[in-house]
């Protein structure tokens, strides 16, 4: 069981958990200050790299691989940028770690800086998030005083300053590029990449754009070692994530386990089990890795939830946010919200996405008012397949994903529609 | 023009670009803090925002049509988000956003005619944990049912 023990959520039940003093208490900046004194930035890197430890906001990539990206003998400014902007359906376990953890994210924000030679950095963080923004503003406000933000670190020449930047209300701003565009003043337009960030990101220069959780882990993996780290996770991937679990399931909330966890352990003996708006305690479906994901069946649960078993699965580890359909749930209304919210999202700059997720949620609502014709689900995966991959960023294929699953796998249901409005006729 | 921005905003927009290698970048922060300063951002504020930062002001118009937290109109003295995504959907939004704007006498986006609340439908709100979730004056309320609203409502009204 020692494997599971939690790590970034260990002290979430501490009220005074936020506070530079608790922090400390428990070893905290100490993983930045032994860096500093005993370690290259390369060698930072390296660490991050062996412990096998990916990009926890949806995208999976190895954390240390990209910080190895930054030029080296580019003379602009580097930037660390944090992606706090959490707005994938489902997720809600970097508000938790702001509100609960902010000096483990500032003392990962300072090692990453160091590793990728980075003196200014921006937390980009969603507007909704009020509350967690006081935290962070609080806590950076402490790290200030304490010299350990905006001032030069142990002795060395290193220093990094800080300053949040508070979204105003778009999903797509959580997409690195577009987090980008509206940090650097303008509407969330995602960019073509290449080039990545690393390269070219914020105001042309070097960037590396990391998630909240993903730097939170990056303290503990320096203290404890990239050994440890990789062990608690398998062959390809690194030690444990916070799986946001909301839906019908008896105990919404976040959970920390290893990555091997499946998916049924997640919903059944974590999570309390499956409880319907209704009371139904049958699992329909579930969506395990945000809105985006393809969905699973009931019968495809037993799967683990590291990133590569759930693209071995057909869907994909995403952002970590499960959400589980019991029996209650009408598969086409659940698909017709998930279908509404990216027609609202996409930003408009890519054909295939502003009018694709246009018709697809047209065609949907026209099913549920009792409209549906012949040919219409086949159209709708039509349509969907001709977004995939058309598209500058990843959130055409995040509307397209949910549309093929759900009609391929509960196909009947969508035809309940069509053959009730031939008998009504 | 009448509006202006007061003396503590106009010295945290000065500091902020210290901060930023390119003033656009302060669009946001500025119109949050318009915001703050104005309870809305007018057109009018879009002006003062463009002259602050020497930027064009179809720039900010751009960007404050593009997001959704800036109020373009005054809203009432307390706002409340209704999120109407997946997980929220699941458990009940509808019927409660539904309860929300019959009581208030409004439809999602406006305001109560005492202007005491405006209801507004928000797409996830990141507290999925506590669904069917609202974020009314930054806190987040939830799991609401019909009792928890009505509660709510009684509160914002008093």
């Amino acid at each position: 069981m020692s494997k599971s023990e939690p790590i970034l959520t260990a002290h979430f039940d501490d009220p005074e958990s936020h506070t530079l003093a608790h922090y400390r208490r428990r070893g905290g900046y100490q993983a930045i200050e032994s860096a500093i004194r005993s370690m290259k930035p390369e060698q930072v890197t390296e660490t991050v790299k062996a412990s096998k430890l990916r990009g926890l906001g949806g995208a999976g990539f190895s954390t240390g691989m990209k910080w190895s990206f930054v030029p080296k003998d580019n003379p602009k400014p580097r930037y660390l940028v944090v992606n706090a902007d959490e707005g994938e359906p489902g997720t809600f376990k970097d508000k938790w770690l702001m509100l609960k953890e902010p000096h483990t994210l500032i003392e990962g924000m300072l090692i990453a800086s160091y590793a990728i030679g980075s003196r200014r950095a921006y937390i980009y963080i969603r507007g909704e998030y009020v509350r967690p923004l006081e935290r962070l503003q609080g806590a950076l406000k402490e790290a200030t005083e304490a010299g350990l933000v905006g001032a030069p670190l142990f002795g060395s020449d290193h220093r990094l300053d800080v300053t949040i930047h508070v979204g105003a209300g778009a999903y797509i701003c959580g997409e690195e590029t577009a987090l980008l565009t509206s940090l650097e003043g303008g509407k969330g337009f995602p960019k073509l990449k290449p080039p990545f960030p690393a390269i070219e990101g914020a105001f042309k220069c070097p960037t590396i754009v990391n998630n909240v959780e993903t730097l939170s882990y990056v303290p503990h993996i320096l203290k404890r070692g990239a050994e440890w780290f990789a062990s608690l996770g398998g062959e390809r991937f690194g030690g444990m994530r916070l799986f946001a679990v909301s839906g019908d399931v008896v105990r919404p909330g976040v959970y920390e386990l290893p990555l091997t966890v499946t998916l049924r352990e997640l919903l059944y003996d974590h999570a309390g089990g499956i409880r319907g708006a209704n009371g139904s305690t049958e699992l329909k479906a579930v969506i395990p890795g945000g809105s985006s994901a393809p969905i699973l069946t009931a019968a495809e649960i037993d799967v683990a939830m590291d990133f590569d078993s759930l693209a071995k699965a057909g869907s994909m580890g995403g952002s970590g946010a499960v959400i589980a359909l019991s029996t209650d749930v009408d598969i086409v209304e659940a698909l017709y919200n998930v279908t509404r919210f990216y027609h609202h999202e996409s930003c408009g700059q890519c054909t295939p996405c502003r009018e694709g997720t246009g018709w697809m949620d047209k065609l949907l609502a026209r099913t549920l008012a009792g409209g549906a014709r012949e040919g219409d689900f086949d159209n709708l995966v039509r349509i969907a397949r001709n977004i995939i991959g058309n598209t500058i960023c990843p959130l055409g294929d995040a509307a397209a994903l949910p549309v093929i699953s759900y009609v391929g796998k509960f196909r009947s249901e969508f035809d309940a529609y069509l053959q009730a409005r031939q008998g009504a006729a | 023009m009448s509006l202006e921005f007061s003396a503590g905003a106009l010295q945290e927009i000065e500091a902020l670009k210290g901060q930023y290698p390119d003033v656009r970048a302060l669009m946001l922060p500025a119109l949050h803090l318009a915001q703050r300063e104005f309870g809305h951002v007018s057109l009018e504020a879009e002006q003062l925002v463009a002259e602050t930062l020497k930027v064009p002001l179809s720039d900010v118009h751009e960007a404050v049509t593009f997001y959704t937290l800036f109020h373009r109109t005054p809203p009432g003295e307390h706002v409340v988000y209704l999120c109407r995504t997946l997980s929220c959907w699941m458990r009940g939004a509808d019927p409660l956003r539904e309860q929300v704007c019959r009581k208030l006498g409004v439809h999602p986006g406006e305001t109560s005619a005492d202007r005491k609340v405006t209801v507004l439908e928000s797409e996830c709100l990141g507290a999925c944990e506590q669904a069917p979730v609202a974020l009314v004056d930054g806190d987040f309320v939830g799991p609401l049912d019909s009792d928890k609203v009505d509660q709510l409502l009684e509160r914002l009204r008093r």
